[in-house]
């Protein structure tokens, strides 16, 4: 559970730079200096103070993680749900549909969309909301269809409980802490991404964004280690808080983890 | 299993897989030519050029005709194992690619290969030291090696054994002067390959010390302790063996994503891999490129899942006893 | 000493170093020319060229390794004066239409093969004037070419034309071998991946990805050269470039980000020069689209000029390396080259008060003005949030849009879908062949790199016509002074900043470079010697 309280002080934050930190973009005439009490964690090439940077890329990084697999949670749920329960066609389909995302790396869709369409923020939790949630369909859908064969739900059934009442009162909150692990370690692949994305030059640049610092601070790294350490140190905190977040909750629920979250 | 039902599985994947390739490819035939710009532009460069020779390149690559046509020509000709000719690189897609396959294999075997020895090794001692100091300390390895950015760890190391130190070389594959041979290749080798290994690694970690733990608990290894045999032998020759099956398929599984890794690695160590044709490709507006890349690296997980697949069968404990 | 006094310190030690170190550098060698040695490899670090044919295309990845492998009928020295290279002299006819050059006589391809005027004509008549995306041009000027003997080429053009000369050099006419191009498709031809030229330098291999290497050409027709034995071209971008020069993996390094730049600064044995440059002296503009609103008011494009800080730009985004434009036009090119033009200082309230009576005030919430957005790719990142930040303080937003260069060329050029681009390109050599096409009416096509603002000026148009037909340089030069009165003032794009860009070389062990004016080649191997070779070709 470290990891739900680091993410928690990174929110807290996040909502701190918001209302006082300095402006992320504004530059000034003290270029690459090293930490001080103004900066305390440098300024970059342009000036910029790379405290704020490292904050409002906070922003950036936590609403990457946190819209598509959120959304990716939803449709996925939802379609698994359905499939896992009616089977019959729409299960057939669903399977196919699947297949055909899950063939293609997300990486690369959203490195060549990117690309292509130019790297909004939106554009990329886009790619990535459409391509995460098969894998939380194809989760959700194993795990109703090892449910609703289980005596409760004949039972409600019985009782003349309607199939919405079976879903959504019983079985989304059964198949509830799958979806929650998975959409935690997604969370952190989606950080990466973004990052990832960032870096090689293709991201949004409206907003600060960690793998842009360290794309920029590549050529600085002899000259201002500072540029480059501290946004990757925000980085991997990151990520790692969320990985732990979904192993912490992966043993509170005890569901298998990580190795079923890649897909 | 009777043998036929397996040759009909087996069939049966691999038209599913051939149906979905199709499918794949055309869909990202659309997505790349719906992209503004393309190659006539390119091959003008930064200098520019009139609309006319703009239309008379486009004539000659075809790049005029209607989507559904290119398509279909796309799909016939890959199916003949023709991939078209990339102009900007000029030379045919099936060369472009070749040219970059061994690098791409060396790295990603050798990535590969250690992810397998080292997170193997690290798994066993994990489970077999569960709960204890090492047991925590390699869990923390392998969250840490799961989390880090490989693009930011590419350039500390970089900086610290190349710029700083100057043992290994900052990137490439060979020296400038092209001498050294097979040496000169692991040198640079080196650094790239570990770096593309730590998140494989970490799965394949955390995978293995969870069959060895549920290995170590079965009544076989309780049998063979028991019989006398020394803790390595229970290890390696009894829990192990049934310990293999999810690793193979988590090592299968990534055998087809292993681009994906590649393009940020072979970036940050000017790797000449497929990884960075893919980018260049992507940057150049090289269509015929990206498409045959894309298709290989579709490719590649189509027929891991089928690997996949069969390696599961065969591996099954059930099935190998008999 | 007060920060941004040390700044100025800096930005202006680093000035004086890139243009007084090459010059104390070209003062050392012309007073006592140290004697050139033999041998040695030569590793520049460069991006993937692609096909090695250089009639095809003007990229600038392709020339520099090309340059070495082929001729032109003239090479442009550094003030960008045609000097001999496959014509060893040559003749205008008095009413300026006719050329004749006199081609070196003994010249042999790599293959061994005769060079003579017929690959010349072929080159141009099947190759250049067909396909070379820039060269292309010259059909209109050029009426015939003919081949009167093995070693005389004839040029006859349709009308008089000042920059004739300036257009044979190796990147808009490389003389390609005909008795290998003759019937074949020369963008398709697999001899574009092992060219065969009458070069310094010989082709040896292209390993895809990784490098190129060439070697020397025992038998070149300029006695004595080439000195180096190898030249290998390592394909990466700049990020690593640098890292690969700091751990002593390159010995050249072509385009440096100006923070770069200064850390190689004061490196013993390291030279940063912008020498051999000259060709790609620019004038970075910020482009308006001038169709669109509220663009297509002058007021507001000056007030844009006047709110933008070009000299902290020029200070941070190129480290002081590249100057706050005072021009339109580069002021490398001396002759036609003016300051005397209407100045936009920094200056926020005469911004606030043109955008004022432009009717764009501004709102109660938040005080935006207007919103707008601006296109680039990579190479202008910097600048471009710079850029976001300034004039959001006159109450202009922008939004950001990064994207590859390929799009945002479509964007800018093709489509004209955008408010606010920027353009990297080169002044070359000659106002009337990398200037006009900013600002002509004809040239608002639909092709990359030609006037995406839109700007249309009869009068503009006219004196660019005069302009070409002037053979006086002092009237020509004149001419174009004018010009840049007009342009200064009309505002159709924003001049932001002047310069070449330095590049970067261990000049311990590498001498001889830089005396090109070619675009896109800026140094001549042939000349260039490793400190560290025998005294005698052995």
């Amino acid at each position: 559970m470290v990891g739900g309280l680091f993410l928690l002080a990174m929110i807290g934050a996040t909502v701190f730079a918001a209302l006082a930190a300095g402006d992320p973009f504004q530059p000034s005439e003290t270029i690459l200096r090293s930490p001080s009490r103004l900066h305390p964690l440098g300024t970059d090439e342009l000036g910029r103070d790379i405290l704020s940077r490292i904050l409002s890329g906070a922003a950036t990084t936590l609403k990457i993680a946190i819209v598509p697999p959120a959304v990716a949670a939803a449709v996925g749920t939802l379609v698994g749900l359905l499939a896992g329960y009616y089977g019959g066609l729409l299960d057939e389909v669903l399977l196919k549909l699947m297949e055909f995302t899950l063939v293609v790396p997300r990486f690369l869709i959203a490195l060549v969309a990117a690309a292509f369409f130019g790297g909004h923020l939106w554009l990329v939790g886009l790619v990535l909301a459409a391509t995460f949630w098969p894998s939380t369909a194809r989760l959700v859908r194993a795990e109703t269809i090892s449910l609703r064969e289980r005596e409760f739900v004949a039972a409600s059934r019985s009782l003349g409980a309607s199939d919405g009442w079976i879903l959504s009162r019983h079985l989304l909150l059964l198949v509830a802490p799958v979806v929650a692990v998975n959409s935690s370690f997604q969370a952190g692949q989606a950080a990466l991404i973004e990052a990832g994305l960032a870096f090689l030059g293709v991201g949004d640049r409206n907003v600060v964004s960690w793998g842009a610092m360290l794309a920029d601070a590549q050529s600085y790294l002899q000259v201002g280690w500072w540029t480059s350490v501290f946004p990757g140190i925000a980085l991997a905190s990151m990520v790692l808080a969320l990985n732990l977040l979904g192993d912490g909750l992966a043993d509170t629920w005890n569901v298998r983890g990580r190795e079923a979250a890649r897909g | 299993m009777r043998p036929d039902s397996f040759a009909v599985f087996l069939l049966r994947r691999l038209v599913s897989g051939i149906v979905l390739l199709a499918m794949v490819t055309a869909a990202t035939f659309v997505l790349i030519t719906a992209a503004p710009g393309d190659t006539a532009q390119v091959l003008a460069g930064q200098a520019g050029a009139d609309p006319a020779y703009l239309a008379l390149i486009r004539r000659r690559l075809q790049l005029d005709r209607p989507l559904p046509y290119q398509i279909a020509a796309y799909l016939r000709q890959s199916a003949q194992g023709d991939l078209g000719f990339s102009v900007i690189q000029g030379r045919p897609v099936r060369d472009a690619i070749g040219g970059r396959l061994l690098a791409s294999l060396l790295l990603a075997g050798t990535a590969f290969f250690l992810a397998a020895l080292l997170g193997v090794t690290l798994g066993v001692i994990a489970a077999h030291r569960r709960g204890g100091v090492v047991d925590a300390a390699i869990s923390v390895i392998s969250l840490l090696a799961y989390s880090l950015p490989v693009f930011w760890l590419g350039q500390l190391l970089i900086a610290l054994f190349a710029v700083r130190l100057h043992w290994l070389p900052a990137g490439g594959m060979r020296s400038a002067d092209g001498s050294g041979g097979f040496g000169d290749v692991v040198h640079h080798l080196a650094l790239p390959a570990v770096t593309l290994s730590l998140l494989l690694m970490a799965l394949i970690v955390r995978v293995t010390r969870t069959a060895m733990s549920e290995a170590l608990v079965e009544d076989y290894v309780s049998a063979a302790r028991a019989k006398g045999a020394s803790e390595p032998r229970v290890l390696i020759r009894h829990a192990l063996p049934n310990a293999l099956r999810p690793v193979v398929t988590v090592l299968t599984g990534y055998l087809g994503l292993i681009l994906t890794g590649a393009v940020l690695v072979e970036t940050v160590f000017v790797w000449p891999g497929l990884g960075r044709l893919l980018y260049d490709s992507v940057l150049a507006r090289d269509t015929p490129v990206l498409a045959g890349l894309l298709l290989l690296s579709a490719t590649l997980v189509v027929a891991a899942n089928i690997l996949a697949d069969v390696l599961y069968r065969a591996l099954d404990p059930r099935t190998a006893l008999r | 000493m007060s920060i941004p006094r040390v700044l100025l310190y800096v930005a202006g030690a680093l000035a004086a170093a890139v243009l007084g170190l090459s010059a104390t550098a070209a003062a050392r060698e012309t007073a006592s020319p140290p004697k050139p040695r033999f041998g040695g490899t030569l590793v520049v670090a460069s991006g993937d060229p692609g096909p090695l044919n250089p009639g095809i295309t003007s990229s600038g990845q392709a020339h520099p390794v090309t340059g070495e492998i082929f001729n032109g009928l003239v090479r442009l020295n550094r003030h960008f004066d045609p000097v001999p290279d496959l014509a060893r002299s040559w003749s205008v006819s008095k009413d300026g239409k006719t050329y004749t050059f006199n081609l070196e006589p003994k010249v042999r391809w790599h293959d061994g093969h005769v060079f003579s005027s017929l690959d010349v004509k072929f080159t141009y008549e099947e190759i250049l004037l067909k396909l070379h995306p820039r060269t292309r041009t010259l059909a209109d000027v050029i009426e015939s070419i003919k081949t009167p003997s093995k070693n005389v080429v004839v040029f006859r053009l349709k009308h008089r034309y000042a920059p004739f000369l300036t257009w044979l050099d190796e990147d808009n006419g490389a003389i390609l071998p005909r008795h290998l191009y003759q019937g074949t498709d020369p963008l398709t031809n697999p001899v574009n991946l092992r060219p065969i030229g009458t070069g310094p330098f010989k082709f040896e291999s292209y390993a895809s990805g990784d490098r190129v290497v060439l070697v020397r050409n025992a038998d070149y027709f300029k006695a004595g050269l080439p000195r180096l034995d190898r030249l290998v071209f390592r394909f990466m971008q700049s990020a690593q470039a640098a890292q690969a020069f700091e751990a002593g993996e390159i010995d050249v390094y072509m385009f440096p980000s100006g923070p770069d730049s200064l850390r190689f600064l004061n490196r013993p044995g390291v030279t940063v020069t912008e020498r051999g440059r000259e060709g790609s002296a620019r004038v970075v503009p910020l482009i308006l689209n001038l169709k669109r609103s509220p663009f297509d008011d002058v007021r507001v494009r000056r007030a844009i000029a006047w709110a933008l800080d070009t000299d902290f730009i020029a200070r941070t985004a190129y480290a002081g390396v590249l100057k706050p434009a005072k021009s339109p036009l580069t002021r490398f090119i001396g002759w036609a080259y003016t300051p005397k033009v209407q100045q936009y200082s920094h200056d926020l309230t005469r911004a606030n008060a043109l955008l004022d009576a432009a009717g764009l005030r501004r709102g109660s919430g938040g005080g935006v003005r207007f919103r707008t957005s601006l296109i680039y790719d990579s190479g202008f990142a910097r600048q471009a949030e710079l850029i976001k930040t300034q004039l959001g303080e006159v109450g202009i937003g922008i939004d950001l849009k990064l994207m590859d260069m390929n799009s945002w060329v479509r964007k800018l050029y093709i489509d004209k879908d955008f408010d606010m681009g920027y353009t990297n390109f080169t002044h070359p050599a000659d106002p009337d062949v990398g200037w006009k096409r900013i600002y002509v009416c004809s040239n608002i096509v639909q092709a990359p790199f030609t006037n995406g603002s839109q700007y249309c000026n009869p009068e503009v148009d006219r004196l660019f016509a005069q302009a070409a037909g002037e053979l006086d340089q002092k009237k020509r030069g004149d001419i174009y002074k004018r010009l840049q009165r007009k342009l200064q003032s009309d505002l159709p794009v924003i001049p932001l900043v002047d310069g070449i860009g330095p590049w970067i070389l261990r000049s311990s062990e590498f001498r001889g470079f830089g005396n090109s004016g070619s675009k896109e080649q800026f140094f001549f191997g042939e000349k260039v010697w490793w400190t560290k070779g025998t005294a005698t070709r052995g």
